[in-house]
């Protein structure tokens, strides 16, 4: 669906991107991660095909972006992070304006804008101005414009900024009902938890390059290649620290903090050597509160990614 | 193999254009929206500028009809400037103001194309034209039934009426190519303004300083002078309207009076169509790629 290779953008002696790749499919939901700067609104817009790359290539449904802009064009929705919207002009008016500039036919129109202003719950706002309505509702219309067409792919450029956690909320669950719906979505933000519950690819930008970008199970996997267990216990860890030497599945322990009797282990064992250890634990005698395993989030791994632990 | 579009192919894709351009243009909204912001003026703001207007517009009229000089002249300056203030103000910004606005990325990406763009942009202030222009016929037309108005038979106010559409539409395609060259709408008014300024006064009171050229007269002027004054609406007004004698002209001969400007006026017109539709294709296509 879309395909970059080796995507490169350079402004005089600033290189904006270097040679950036990625293959998504549909339904794909990728988050683009890096600091402000890093390229990520760059790659973008030259997806968008509103900037043209140095060298390199992309396409989208198989139709490269640099020799065929304009048959790109209908088949994304493009939102850019700081978007404009017209004064003096009803929610559906706005709608059914783009719907004609697509050239969505006249006569299929009421039914898509009532659709997307459904989908991006905006029904009510309907006969409402759009100066009128709420950051977070016009961020919803500005993504209900990209929809009119029923583009393939969509580009949210910081979807998320400036809005309140409740209005941050709704617009994840739409860009997830959107990846459902089949569609391939790119979303760039530099705020991780923003992204983590919906994004099933993640790629990470510093500086134009991209470090990494896979599945987020496999790039955790990458950096952290044994399981971490979190045990807590409720006395003294000596006993639980003699007792994990005799396992070879643990690698190493660590203990987080000595006066809440918590440590963290690592274990290169399966989920049933997992049930092994802590049944022997228990029927060791030692009084355990917890158990769990401990996984990376999007912010462990932007941190290990950019300062250089993963190549 | 290229196998060029037959002559009813052609035909089709020209009639295709003008119902896109001309018919179902989605721009031609822009109007909508700019009578909205008349509207938000409130009820008691609207009834108060429409009955002051009223008033003044039935005056003019009456002042027509009644009145012990011909109106042409006054009515006619008064549609220029009206026409000269108002075209470059609403036009300053349409196409900066997007820019500015951040609405014009998404409005090259839909399947617009860039005569859509241009022609929704002229067609609203074409309305304000002909709005100003018929507003201005009706008393020049009742004071033709003044017996102390000059010549009734006198045609020639209603080329002038020709020359200011002219004039305003040079106006509105100057002004629309100046919005689509610069980023910022301050830019752009600055630029418009100035160069009104610069073509209609600075550069004809320069020229006649540096060159000891006596104004008044243009009978003897020399022929760069004759082309200022000739294209300068302000200028060529009087001897239009025939309040003021025009003299041998070694350019114009006097009964043509009038249909050179119009045909400078509409030539540069087209001229700034063309550069304004060359500058949005080179906004709307970073990348290579035809439409």
């Amino acid at each position: 669906m879309l395909v970059l290779n080796n995507l490169r953008k350079v402004y005089g002696t600033l290189t904006a991107v270097e040679g950036t790749s990625l293959t998504l499919l549909p339904g794909d939901i990728f988050g683009f991660i890096g600091p402000n700067g890093a390229g990520k609104t760059t790659t973008i817009k030259m997806l968008a095909t509103l900037i043209s790359p140095t060298s390199g290539t992309a396409s989208i449904d198989g139709i490269d972006v640099i020799a065929h802009p304009l048959e790109v064009r209908p088949l994304i929705g493009y939102m850019p992070d700081s978007f404009g919207l017209y004064d003096d002009i009803k929610a559906w008016e706005y709608l059914d304006f783009f719907a004609s500039a697509y050239r969505v036919p006249k006569a299929d129109r009421p039914s898509i804008i009532e659709n997307v202003l459904e989908l991006t719950d905006l029904t009510t706002k309907k006969d409402a101005y759009v100066q009128t309505l709420s950051r977070g509702m016009q961020q919803r219309l500005c993504l209900a414009k990209c929809l009119v067409h029923d583009p393939k792919v969509l580009l949210l450029d910081e979807p998320a900024s400036g809005l309140d956690p409740r209005a941050r909320v709704e617009i994840k669950e739409l860009i997830s009902e959107l990846g459902r719906m089949g569609k391939t979505i790119i979303v760039s933000s530099h705020i991780l938890p923003e992204l983590a519950d919906f994004c099933n690819k993640i790629g990470i930008m510093e500086r134009g390059k991209m470090l990494v970008s896979d599945r987020v199970e496999s790039i955790v996997q990458r950096l952290q290649p044994s399981k971490k267990l979190a045990i807590k216990a409720l006395g003294a860890l000596d006993g639980i620290r003699l007792a994990l030497d005799s396992y070879p599945e643990v690698t190493g322990v660590t203990v987080i903090d000595e006066n809440s009797y918590s440590l963290l282990i690592d274990f290169s064992g399966d989920t049933t050597a997992q049930c092994v250890l802590l049944r022997a634990l228990i029927e060791g005698g030692h009084q355990i509160s917890s158990f769990h395993e401990t996984r990376m989030d999007l912010e462990d791994v932007f941190l290990r990614v950019t300062t250089g632990s993963v190549q | 193999m290229n196998v060029l579009p037959s002559h009813s192919g052609r035909r089709e894709s020209f009639k295709n254009w003008l119902r896109l351009t001309l018919v179902d243009n989605p721009m031609f909204d822009e109007s909508k929206r700019e009578q909205r912001r008349f509207l938000r003026y409130g009820l008691a703001m609207r009834i108060v500028i429409l009955a002051l207007f009223a008033m003044f517009y039935l005056w003019l009229i009456l002042e027509s009809y009644l009145g012990h000089t011909d109106g042409s002249e006054p009515f006619c300056y008064l549609e220029l400037v009206l026409l000269t203030l108002a075209l470059p103000a609403s036009i300053y910004g349409s196409i900066s103001g997007e820019r500015e606005r951040a609405t014009w990325d998404a409005l090259v990406l839909t399947r617009l194309t860039a005569s859509q763009i241009i022609f929704g942009k002229l067609i609203w202030r074409m309305r304000i034209i002909a709005l100003i222009v018929v507003l201005s016929i009706i008393p020049i037309i009742v004071s033709r039934f003044n017996p102390d108005s000059y010549d009734t038979t006198n045609w020639m106010v209603f080329r002038t009426q020709l020359v200011l559409c002219s004039w305003s539409l040079l106006l509105c395609t100057f002004g629309l190519w100046v919005s689509s060259s610069t980023k910022r709408s301050i830019t752009s008014l600055a630029v418009i303004t100035g160069s009104l300024i610069g073509v209609l006064l600075a550069l004809p009171v320069l020229y006649a300083m540096f060159t000891n050229m006596v104004s008044g007269s243009q009978t003897n002027a020399d022929p760069i002078s004759q082309v200022m004054y000739t294209l300068n609406p302000f200028v060529c007004m009087g001897p239009l309207l025939g309040t003021r004698p025009y003299g041998d002209s070694p350019l114009i001969a006097g009964g043509e009076f009038g249909y050179p400007q119009i045909a400078v006026f509409l030539g540069l017109a087209l001229l700034f169509i063309v550069f304004t539709y060359w500058r949005i294709i080179r906004l709307e296509r970073p990348i290579r790629g035809m439409r």
